[in-house]
């Protein structure tokens, strides 16, 4: 089928064949372990242990200090958001109060106010950074890319608004988790 | 084989070879398409055309630069430089004259003063960030980062001083190509 003899890996990973689901329906009844990227279901890369650690660090420092100011509500692994002409499943994720829907039966037709993943020993770069920039096209307000290898926090807030923090930084909530702030180096400890 | 866990798809891209090459053997005789990362031939990332673009607007700016006040050498394509127990070949690198090699038949036995990457398409974001460190703990002084997507530049100078500048920045050599700037936007028209 494929008339190229490339080592294209976007072309090798999406799926071909993903049936006739809309994105609504994939909202509504979503595939584990998939999300869906304009009609075709494209596999979450496994996690490493390391992966699952840090996504319970940041879990543990983030989600008390929501519930304590009523900020809103932190999603982990798994819980679909409707991102543009994606559905995608962040890794960590935040909605505001005023933002959260009614119906938990299904994923989240709106984007997170904030999206965080932890970036998994076969990611792909571009694709993560694909991820980031179509989070905030949709309007999610923050993304954090947390990278294992480095130690690092890179913050996107638009294009031309990216910082990364290193483990002697501290990482803050800004005005999307007001209040939230803790040392990068406590998430990767 | 493979030094870390890859994906299965991602597999056919990272596959690397074994071989009975010395690092200094590869230096003097390398492998075309292939870095040597201790004991093994990794095979690098295909170039797209924006990649390719990319780089050559990058040779381009730091070439005049480097060359009107005799600061050193500019390489790109395939020249081997040692990184500590790695032969690798960044997109682009910058040597000061002190530095420069005599013998300019073979792979460069140190590493380069500035080592230049622009991410392709399928390069997994993990093995960046190793080789970032690799060049950084060998004694590069500075790994610029070129990311197609976003249009910016990473600064890396240590595992803590990290800048990811955007199109609305100007690149500079600081202390490493001194008087270089170049407005980032321009590296990406």
């Amino acid at each position: 089928m494929s008339q190229l003899e490339t080592h294209d890996p976007l072309q090798d990973i999406s799926i071909p064949e993903p049936g006739m689901m809309t994105l609504e329906e994939f909202l509504e009844n979503d595939v584990e372990g998939y999300e869906y990227v304009k009609g075709e279901l494209i596999p979450m890369a496994a996690a490493s242990i390391r992966h699952g650690a840090i996504s319970i660090r940041i879990i543990r420092y983030l989600d008390p200090h929501i519930h304590k100011n009523k900020l809103g509500h932190l999603y982990t692994a798994e819980t679909s958001f409707k991102v543009g002409e994606r559905v995608l499943k962040p890794d960590v994720a935040f909605v505001s109060a005023e933002r959260m829907d009614e119906d938990e039966d299904k994923g989240f037709p709106i984007p997170p106010d904030l999206a965080i993943e932890v970036v998994s020993p076969s990611d792909i770069h571009s694709r993560v950074i694909g991820k980031a920039l179509a989070y905030l096209d949709a309007g999610t307000r923050c993304v954090w890319i947390v990278d294992p290898v480095s130690q690092t926090v890179t913050v996107y807030k638009s294009e031309t608004d990216i910082k990364t923090f290193t483990r002697e930084d501290t990482l803050t909530g800004d005005d999307v988790v007001p209040g939230f702030s803790c040392p990068v180096e406590l998430l990767f400890e | 084989m493979a030094q870390i866990e890859t994906h299965e798809h991602a597999q056919d891209i990272t596959s690397v070879k074994s071989t009975t090459m010395t690092l200094n053997e590869f230096l003097e005789n390398d492998v075309e398409g292939f870095e040597y990362v201790k004991g093994e031939l990794v095979p690098m990332p295909d170039a797209s055309i924006k990649h390719s673009e990319i780089g050559t607007n990058l040779i381009h700016y730091l070439h005049i630069h480097v060359r009107q006040n005799n600061l050193g050498r500019v390489y790109s394509l395939e020249i081997s430089f040692k990184i500590g127990e790695r032969a690798l070949k960044p997109d682009i690198a910058y040597v000061s004259a002190e530095r420069l090699s005599d013998d300019k038949d073979k792979g460069y036995p140190i590493p380069p003063d500035l080592a230049i990457e622009v991410v392709s398409p399928s390069d997994i974001q993990s093995r960046i960030l190793d080789k970032v460190r690799a060049y950084l703990d060998a004694g590069t002084r500075c790994v610029w980062i070129v990311e197609p997507t976003f249009e910016t530049v990473t600064v890396y100078k240590s595992e803590t001083d990290i800048k990811t500048l955007t199109r609305e920045d100007t690149l500079t050599g600081d202390d490493v190509v001194p008087g270089f700037s170049c407005p980032v936007e321009l590296l990406f028209e």
